[in-house]
């Protein structure tokens, strides 16, 4: 695999605006290239929302999300799908679609109408399924596998694309503590194997500080806390971002931090 | 678990076969033995119910005989019942088919919903309204004639096709996209345009009344070779733009954020694909009426005679074909001399179909 030289993705005062209500309020975020982040924070926190807004998902009302120092915005959106995979939240394949044709679609930002199915798009695909280890589902129905599988399935399509940013939101909700750890360890295996930028939005502080580089805390819209999985993930900082009385201790095996949870902070 | 899937990287793999294809310099295509087969069979058997419905009459013919005329070698009789009087009328079932069944796929797709159709959604209702409006208001003689009719007709009903769709996606956008909204949001359109036509027939002379109303059930009764050129036209206008637009569907189908991921303009994609159903479905409801159901029951038939994940563009344009082109042939003979419409015939087919689909896929109209 050949490593890659993944553009640089940028947030700049972006806010997001729902009715009303704030979703993200003038986030700045700059993603170094080839790093893996996580964003974490508790429901309603703006946290899909930036992520969605990066991936040119939601439009920004306030700010710019600039893709390589261009406003993500004004590029034209199949360009911007060469260079940044978004996989959204909980997608829903259509009833009786199999694995094959779900990850060949992630082909389609670089194909011509002519040109549906080229032996070079067939390399990529068959590539995608071995390295997500679902090469024996190829022909199977989405419907028929198990969740992680299918997620399996999911990531193999926007990996597809080939770009050298993969975001990807809540990529382990829905599945059982072994599936999550299979999706995050590939999430990593495919990370080591192409230096890519990743940035997951994820729900479960252990498996956000054991598998990303970088944590980025939001809370209310705003970014609280940004940093290395030990400076973020600390008793005082979740209790500020959660609300959480927790304690924290070291992974004997890893050396991240591990969060063990005791009750909901007394204000 | 982790080592294995790990060497498992490492393998080369660019042997292996996903998928057959069909590969020409740089052109490629999926090969789909299967969506072929339904669409050569579709039109084999639309062509052959044409010709022994071009036999089938007053004046009956073998279908050996009615090929032969249609070679020329026919008595100045049989070609005057042939070519002048039943050939245009079910080369315009035909193409009303075809049009209504590609419609209904693309429809069903981009709404990402079984329940979709150009009818259920409100475009025939409008094209009715633009097509009688036509009729009653312009014709102040009791006959809109000539010009005002080969182009008005038409035009109000793309017009009318064309307003009933914005005003359903813009409710639809409010009242929201998943399960049956579209479609309650389609039929409560449809019912004020149904107002709007009962309204128009009330007020109009006793013949545009009439004519309209042959006109509403959707029939193919008298058509000539003018509504098939103004059909013809159209639907050649439209099958180039389908060629490509239609190699999106399969990501449009995603849903809405993954197809915008992969680089999918929904504005241009998604709304380029709706106007094509639209004039499409407009465009056959000018020339033969609301022929109901076909664009609704076409695209589930084409998905499951082709073992698809979504209805196949051409294989339903050809089943729309075989459909209506047999519908018309019962229309004529079922009690002939009497002529029912051929949308009475469709619809005794679609609705029990429609039930049946609400009850099987209740649990799973979003697609």
């Amino acid at each position: 695999m050949t490593l890659m030289n993944p553009p640089l993705l940028e947030a700049r005062d972006v806010s997001v605006r729902f009715g009303a209500t704030s979703a993200v309020s003038g986030v700045s975020l700059t993603l170094e290239p080839g790093s893996i982040t996580a964003i974490i924070g508790p429901n309603g926190c703006g946290k899909s929302t930036l992520l969605r807004a990066m991936g040119r998902l939601a439009s920004p009302d306030d700010g710019v999300v600039l893709l390589d120092g261009e406003s993500i915005a004004r590029l034209p959106t199949r360009e911007v799908a060469r260079t940044l995979g978004i996989l959204p939240q909980s997608p829903q394949a259509p009833e009786g679609m199999t694995v094959a044709d779900l990850v060949s679609r992630g082909r389609d930002p670089h194909r011509r109408w002519y040109d549906q199915w080229s032996s070079a798009d067939e390399t990529v695909v068959a590539d995608c399924l071995a390295r997500t280890g679902i090469a024996d589902l190829a022909d199977r129905q989405l419907d028929s596998l198990s969740g992680g599988q299918r997620q399996r399935a999911w990531i193999a399509m926007v990996l597809a694309q080939g770009t050298g940013i993969l975001l990807l939101d809540e990529p382990t909700t829905f599945l059982d503590v072994v599936h999550q750890l299979d999706v995050l360890e590939l999430v990593r295996e495919l990370h080591s194997e192409q230096a890519i930028t990743i940035v997951m939005v994820l729900h479960d502080l252990s498996m956000a500080a054991r598998f990303a580089d970088r944590l980025v805390a939001m809370r209310d819209g705003a970014v609280v806390a940004d940093g290395t999985p030990h400076e973020v993930v600390t008793a005082d900082t979740l209790r500020a971002v959660f609300e959480l009385e927790c304690e924290v201790v070291t992974d004997p095996r890893t050396g991240r931090p591990i969060v063990v949870p005791i009750a909901r902070a007394q204000p | 678990m982790t080592a294995t899937r790990s060497a498992a990287t490492i393998v080369p793999t660019t042997a292996t076969r996903i998928a057959p294809a069909l590969r020409l310099g740089r052109a490629s295509v999926r090969w789909r033995p299967r969506h072929l087969v339904v669409v050569v069979v579709a039109v084999v058997a639309a062509l052959a119910v044409a010709v022994v419905s071009a036999g089938v009459g007053d004046f009956t013919m073998t279908p050996g005989r009615v090929l032969e005329v249609l070679a020329g070698q026919g008595t100045r009789r049989e070609e005057l019942v042939i070519l002048t009087i039943r050939l245009p009328r079910i080369l315009v079932a035909l193409v009303v088919g075809l049009a209504l069944g590609m419609s209904g796929a693309i429809t069903q797709t981009t709404a990402r919903n079984a329940l979709a159709s150009p009818d259920l959604l409100g475009v025939t209702a409008g094209a009715s309204v633009g097509a009688v409006a036509v009729i009653v208001l312009g014709g102040s003689s009791g006959q809109v004639a000539g010009l005002l009719e080969s182009i008005g007709v038409p035009a109000g009903a793309l017009l009318g096709g064309f307003l009933a769709a914005a005003l359903v996606l813009l409710i639809v956008r409010r009242a929201g996209t998943t399960g049956l909204q579209p479609i309650l949001v389609g039929v409560g359109v449809s019912a004020l345009l149904g107002g709007l036509v009962s309204w128009m027939m009330t007020a109009a002379s006793i013949d545009d009344a009439a004519r309209a109303n042959v006109w509403l059930t959707g029939s193919l009764n008298g058509r000539s070779w003018g509504e098939l050129w103004s059909l013809l036209v159209v639907v050649a206008i439209c099958l180039p733009l389908l060629v490509p637009l239609s190699t999106r569907l399969g990501t449009v189908d995603l849903g809405h954020d993954v197809a915008r991921g992969l680089g999918v303009s929904l504005l241009r994609t998604n709304g380029a694909l709706l106007a094509v159903a639209v004039v499409l479905a407009s465009v056959t409801t000018a020339a033969a009426g609301p022929v109901a159901f076909v664009a609704l029951v076409c695209p589930h038939l084409a998905r499951l005679a082709s073992g698809a994940s979504r209805p196949p563009v051409f294989a339903s344009g050809a089943l729309g074909a075989l459909l209506v082109v047999a519908s018309d042939l019962v229309a004529r003979t079922a009690i002939a001399p009497i002529q029912i419409p051929v949308g009475a015939v469709t619809a005794l087919v679609g609705a029990p179909f429609l039930l049946w689909l609400l009850v099987r896929t209740r649990r799973e109209v979003r697609r």
